[in-house]
């Protein structure tokens, strides 16, 4: 629940009428981006701010499960927010009502929460309330709502009375809150239907605001505006703005495999404060990244306070080494094997106040670590600097939008000459250099005082691989036992490698491996290494009595392989890319040594599919009496658009019938 | 199929504080992965109130152990926690860090499936770098009432060197405690104004992972701990026993009934007791809101009414009010579902975690639970079949024995047609019928599913059947005729051709039958019980037919078997007539548990049902299609 960013300066934030002096000159105000300062046609049938509190239209008494979502239990009529920013506070009214469609809507919508920040926010107003099918409103008493809290993060929670189908919840409520840099987001989506979403932002003299439009297409961008005069102004003519925005007729959008961050999908908005302007002051809220890399600058000094000991502490781990890049490792192999990862905050990024806590306990935060990896090199006389990045699974970064909320991780950036390389160390598997899948975002903000700029990321253009090897001894009494030999490479040895890690040796080999083959198995011996080509590599034994069958004469053994035996894509339709994150090749050898006297092998068919972007092969071949079985699937690009959704699953589909494939033996006759 | 399977990974849903990693491979032995130095209580008693003091010390030895260096408390109204302090040590003794409640993340509201609990907990992760570690830590718990006044478990998933319990109480304080499965005498000592009682054990093995266990087995030594008296709030037990803690129930709950008159008992009809039942199951749903002593005492049945929602509390006090005023006999039950433990009739306590109703009409017992829809009244939840539950009367408690269900009531029926086309490929028409259990297990999944949730998992409930069946048309019918069989009927053509070695064409004709988790369970050196989960009869009525262009020159058919023991029964039977292929599966399972001695039995009745379901019809062909 903790959200990931710097703290927000409420003292700066604030602009109140003392501070700015008395407003005469008359301003205008604009909002950037791609705001046009013009009416313009809204889509909806009418004014969501028409709609009372309690007032059932008969339309909306009339609405069914939407013709494009049938299956709807429940259905958001509407969900509408008003943002009134002042020059005291940002108050934002929140209204939503839904419909029941199915007795299975009682339960999906029954309950419902509210969240908001105890320091920042005042949470008010509250109302909520059942109307029935025949009209009647049934009141959430104050007594059924609660309180749940988590450190500094509170959550009302509710639920609504005397539900049936046809009923409409509703509820409002506001929170008053000082944060004026960056208003919440606004989304438009939901995890159910959503008929209406409107935001109205209401902007008086002076304020300039950045709105960043994500998944929003371009003839939605367009505000409707309403102005007015304000009469409370000190001047003539000052006027108060209101811009909103509304769509309609929204999917809900669910979890799928291989998506990033589920936000980074859905339908939204974000402001950012720009300036504050009148006649005697001019105030710049928008920082540029340099300014942002500053103030970082100045957080991260306070962590770090150890600079002697860490000097000595660089000086023993590169001790008789020259080159840089040897120095380098050497830093992040130590920092990598000695201190452990727990992901635990109790201070924004990091677990500890100071970057000393981390050195004596030996354990602490991913960015902690990553910090201190900065810290070692730059003592080490190595220039490296923190980058703040949007991890994939945080949501996207825009470049343009310097908001430093939108930022959750921190990692290395070292300058080895004329090359650099960007470094993590939440996994001791993970290769030097190489990211955790996560990271691999467009770009970030390194951290070097009033040099701070955004950095690109790139991919590195390495081969991510896995190979699994496995030797199939099949006994005579139809037991198979079974060496594997996993090789990964590349990204995909980050991302095994701290899978390794964060669970417990025995559920890695039955959760990564096993489980996926679908048959009784006896695990024996395991291990896990990084070898010295930084491969991480993976070895297991075990045994099973179920990937051999008896039928007659012939031996019928089942294909081994550990991934995609089954199709990731299950949905018929996918209205948004699939992200695998890295290209990778993933190769399975399945090699079988039978006992006893084979008089023939029938073999599955070579195999050759292919996609755009994406190809899968099977040869099989007899050598020296042992049948072996290699596959490859090659995934040539990061993204498949939604339109190449049906090919790759058409593709997926066929790679995990081919691992229903068997080999048959025919053994010689029994004398 | 994995039906049953599935229902079991339902309910199975464990809440240790201290969990235990998973698996542990053959050759290990669980001291490598952490070990509790000591475990200690010392718990005072005064009055009404008690005051718990808890140090342990445990050593975590490598990346295994991971799963010990949580710690987790809880407070709430009536259980203070103070000093608490926790530090972990490195292989030399050496401290590293420390930590108090201060420095612990603290949540509160969240938690049990409720909607809201007026409890917070305090959580951190304790833990180094090098290991070995060592943690080290203590709290006092402040209880207000000796109704939280429970058990010490003495026995956990790794190795316990030395563990303690300490209790100090003034003379003539009544209590009952239990030991399980340890041995141990308490030395008792006296001075002045106290008694003091110590347990103490060393060398304790650590618990094994054990698959598929039935409710009551391998829970761990322990000393569960009652007092003969107590009070929360103003809600006094006089007597530490079943009619006592009925009575006490009936304090909670009084005036919680419906007001107005009731008629008179005996009137009442089991038609009436269905009316009921549907009603309170339409007009209310689960919504479990725990504060204060409101975890334990019903809301009236009139806020229930009126709310439209309740916990099981909530909703047994509005029934048994409907039904009383409708002249039925009817009390509520409190239980100890499956899956949390089993009832100990020879010793009371206050150990439930759900309230059913029970009702009496004529001479038939209706055990009736409102918190799941998809019950007709004449349906026991698998949850609450055949344990015993305390039912509160107006005397007080009676432990009464709720019924079992049988193999017939908990039946899962395929009928499926195979068609062998010319080109090899399988045509299936499948026809599931499931009543019992399995039925309230498919229509609590399903009704919430939309058109896409529900083909996948239509696709799981075969099997995985899209990876061997083109499943073209799928209708799922009776979802809310409760008291109709939930019958799934789909057609899928087999997308490759079926086996065929030399002149032989394998057909397998049991498509959609496998084993379930249990019955694939290692029962080598197993010393427990094997959980069944249920009774359960499972049919497949299997017709084959193929294109005449095969040209099958003979046909060879599954060998008719069958094999019967008191748990359960196996039965296959095949016979042509014509063009067609008949074959009959049957198995049973008419217990909820195997002993360890019908474990040999068994290991023969579930190789021969994986024979069985392995076996073929051979057509022998002389057309090579």
């Amino acid at each position: 629940m903790q959200v990931r960013g710097l703290p927000d300066d409420p003292s700066t934030g604030a602009v109140s009428s003392d501070t700015v002096g008395i407003v005469t000159m008359s301003y205008s105000c604009v909002l950037r981006m791609v705001v046009v300062m013009a009416l313009v046609l809204v889509l909806s049938a009418g004014s969501v701010a028409a709609q009372k509190f309690g007032k059932i239209s008969d339309e909306e008494k009339l609405l069914g499960a939407p013709v494009d979502y049938p299956e709807a239990n429940s259905m958001i009529v509407f969900d509408r927010s008003e943002i009134e920013i002042s020059m005291d506070n940002i108050k934002i009214n929140y209204h939503t009502r839904i419909k029941i469609l199915t007795p299975e809507g009682i339960e999906e919508v029954g309950d419902q929460s509210v969240s908001y920040h105890e320091e920042y926010d005042k949470f008010k107003g509250f109302k909520a309330h059942t109307i029935t099918p025949e009209g009647k409103k049934v009141k959430v008493e104050k007594s059924a709502i609660f309180e749940k809290t988590a450190d500094e993060y509170r959550e009302k929670t509710f639920s609504f009375p005397s539900l049936e189908v046809g009923s409409f919840i509703e509820y409002r409520y506001s929170v008053i809150s000082k944060r004026f840099r960056y208003l919440r987001p606004w989304y438009f989506q939901s995890d159910i239907y959503t008929l209406k979403s409107q935001v109205a932002v209401t902007i008086p003299n002076g304020f300039t605001y950045n709105v960043q439009y994500q998944n929003v297409p371009p003839e939605f961008r367009k505000a409707e505006l309403e102005e007015k005069i304000d009469v409370g102004a000190a001047f003539a003519g000052a006027k108060i703005r209101t811009f909103t925005w509304t769509r309609e007729n929204l999917p809900p959008i669910t979890d799928e495999p291989y998506m990033s961050a589920r936000n980074d999908y859905r339908s939204a908005l974000r402001f950012q404060l720009q300036i504050f302007e009148n006649r005697y002051n001019l105030i710049k809220y928008q920082k540029t990244w340099p300014e942002q890399g500053e103030r970082c600058q100045v957080w991260l000094d306070e962590y770090c306070n150890k600079d002697k000991e860490i000097k000595r502490l660089a000086d023993e781990i590169t001790a008789g080494l020259s080159n840089e890049r040897d120095k380098s490792r050497a830093i992040h192999a130590f920092v990598a094997d000695n201190f452990r990862t727990r992901n635990e905050y109790h201070n924004w990024y990091f677990m500890h106040d100071n970057i000393g806590t981390l050195l004596e306990e030996k354990h602490g935060t991913d960015e902690g670590k990553n910090v201190l990896l900065c810290e070692l090199h730059n003592a080490a006389g190595i220039p490296a600097f923190p980058v703040l990045i949007s991890r994939r699974s945080h949501g996207q970064f825009y470049s343009d939008f310097a908001y430093l909320p939108q930022f959750d991780y921190v990692i290395a950036f070292v300058q080895l000459g004329n090359e650099y390389e960007f470094l993590d160390v939440s996994s001791k598997f993970a290769p030097y250099g190489v990211l955790p899948p996560d990271c691999l975002t467009s770009g970030g903000l390194l951290v070097d005082e009033e040099n701070s700029q955004l950095v690109r990321i790139r991919q590195k253009p390495m081969y991510s691989g896995r190979t699994d090897r496995t030797r199939v001894h099949v006994a005579a009494d139809g037991t198979a036992a079974c060496t594997t030999s996993c090789n990964f490479r590349g990204y995909y040895a980050s991302l095994y490698g701290k899978r390794h890690e964060s669970n417990d040796p025995d559920e890695f080999a039955t959760d990564y491996f096993l489980d996926k083959m679908d048959v009784q198995y006896i695990l024996g011996q395991h291990q896990c290494e990084l070898d010295t080509a930084s491969e991480f590599v993976f070895t297991m034994d075990y045994s099973s009595d179920e990937l051999v069958e008896q039928l007659d004469e012939n031996l019928i053994v089942k294909t081994v392989r550990y991934a995609y035996c089954s199709n990731p894509f299950e949905s018929e339709n996918r209205f948004f890319p699939v992200d695998f994150q890295y290209p990778f090749t993933y190769r399975n050898v399945m090699e079988i040594v039978v006992e006893g006297d084979v008089q023939e092998s029938v073999l599955p068919q070579d195999l050759n599919y292919s996609c755009q972007g994406a190809t899968f092969e099977r040869k099989t071949t007899v050598k020296d009496s042992m049948v072996v079985v290699d596959t490859k699937l090659i995934v040539e690009k990061t993204k498949f658009l939604p339109n190449q959704y049906q090919q790759l699953r058409r593709l997926f589909g066929k790679i995990a019938l081919s691992s229903e494939d068997e080999v048959a033996f025919v053994k010689a006759p029994t004398e | 199929m994995q039906l049953r399977t599935n229902l079991s990974a339902v309910w199975l849903c464990l809440l240790v504080c201290w969990t235990g990693p998973g698996t542990v491979s053959a050759d290990e032995s669980a001291e490598d992965k952490a070990v509790y130095e000591y475990k200690t209580w010392d718990c005072r008693i005064k009055g009404n109130k008690f005051t718990l003091t808890v140090k342990n010390r445990l050593r975590i030895n490598n990346l295994r152990g991971d799963g010990y260096r949580r710690l987790s408390l809880f407070e709430d109204k009536y259980n203070k926690l103070t000093g608490v302090s926790a530090r972990v040590l490195d292989a030399d003794g050496k401290e590293i860090y420390r930590r108090k409640k201060e420095d612990m993340s603290r949540v509160c509201g969240y938690g049990n499936g409720a909607l809201y609990r007026d409890a917070c907990t305090y959580y951190t992760v304790l833990e180094s770098a090098q290991y070995p570690y060592t943690i080290e830590y203590e709290y006092t718990r402040e209880s207000s009432s000796l109704f939280f006044w429970s058990d010490a478990d003495f026995q956990h998933f790794i190795p316990i060197h030395g563990a303690s319990y300490r209790l100090t109480v003034p003379p003539g304080f009544d209590f009952h405690h239990q030991i399980r499965d340890l041995e141990l005498e308490p030395e008792i000592s006296r001075s002045g104004s106290e008694i003091t009682y110590v347990w103490s054990a060393s060398d304790i093995p650590a618990l094994e992972e054990i698959d598929h266990l039935p409710p009551g087995h391998n829970e761990g030594a322990r000393i569960e701990f009652v007092a003969d008296r107590f009070s929360l709030n103003d809600y006094a037990l006089e007597r530490c026993d079943w009619g006592g803690i009925g009575r006490w129930y009936n304090q909670l709950a009084q005036g919680r009934y419906l007001s107005g008159n009731s008629l008179a008992s005996g009137t009442g009809s089991l038609e009436a007791v269905d009316i009921l039942y549907l009603d309170v199951q339409q007009r209310t749903r689960y919504v479990a809101v725990n504060i204060g002593i409101g975890g334990w005492q019903p809301h009236s049945a009139d806020w229930t009414l009126e709310k439209g929602y309740g916990d099981c509390k909530d909703m047994s006090t509005l029934l048994v009010s409907k039904l009383r005023r409708q002249g039925i006999e009817a009390h509520p039950c409190l239980v100890l579902t499956r899956g949390r433990g089993v009832t100990d009739v020879d010793f009371p306590s206050i150990a439930f975690n759900h309230m059913v109703t029970m009702a009496v009409v004529g001479g038939d017992t209706l055990w009736l639970d409102c918190t799941n829809d998809n019950l007709s009244s004449g349906d026991v939840p698998w949850s609450i079949e055949d344990i015993d539950g305390l039912v509160v009367t107006e005397q007080g408690g009676q432990i009464k024995r709720i019924s079992a269900s049988t193999a017939e009531d908990n039946q899962c029926v395929l009928n499926t047609h195979l068609h062998i086309a010319g080109d090899r490929r399988l045509r299936l028409d499948v026809d599931l019928r499931v009543t019992g259990n399995q039925a309230v297990y498919l229509r609590g999944v399903l009704e919430s599913m939309d058109n896409e949730e529900t083909r996948k998992f239509v696709d799981r409930i075969f099997d995985g059947a899209s990876k061997k069946y083109r499943i073209e048309a799928y209708e799922i019918r009776n979802l809310d005729e409760l008291e109709e069989p939930v019958v799934i009927e789909m057609q899928a053509t087999g997308i490759k051709p079926l086996r065929k070695i030399g002149a032989t064409l394998y057909c397998g004709p049991f498509v959609l039958d496998e084993m379930d988790g249990f019955e694939r369970t290692d029962l080598d050196d197993r010393e427990f019980p094997l959980y069944l989960y249920y009774p359960e009869l499972m049919q497949s009525n299997i017709t084959i037919t193929w294109d005449s262009s095969l040209a099958a020159d003979s046909i060879v058919l599954p060998e008719d078997d069958s094999l019967s023991y008191p748990f359960g029964e196996l039965r296959v039977d095949s016979r042509r007539s014509g063009d067609t292929v008949y074959v009959e599966f049957v198995k049973a399972y008419h217990a909820y548990e195997l002993a360890v001695e019908q474990f040999a039995d068994f290991e023969i009745f579930r190789e021969r049902n994986r024979d069985i379901i392995r076996r073929y019809a051979k057509f022998m062909t002389l057309t090579d299609q």
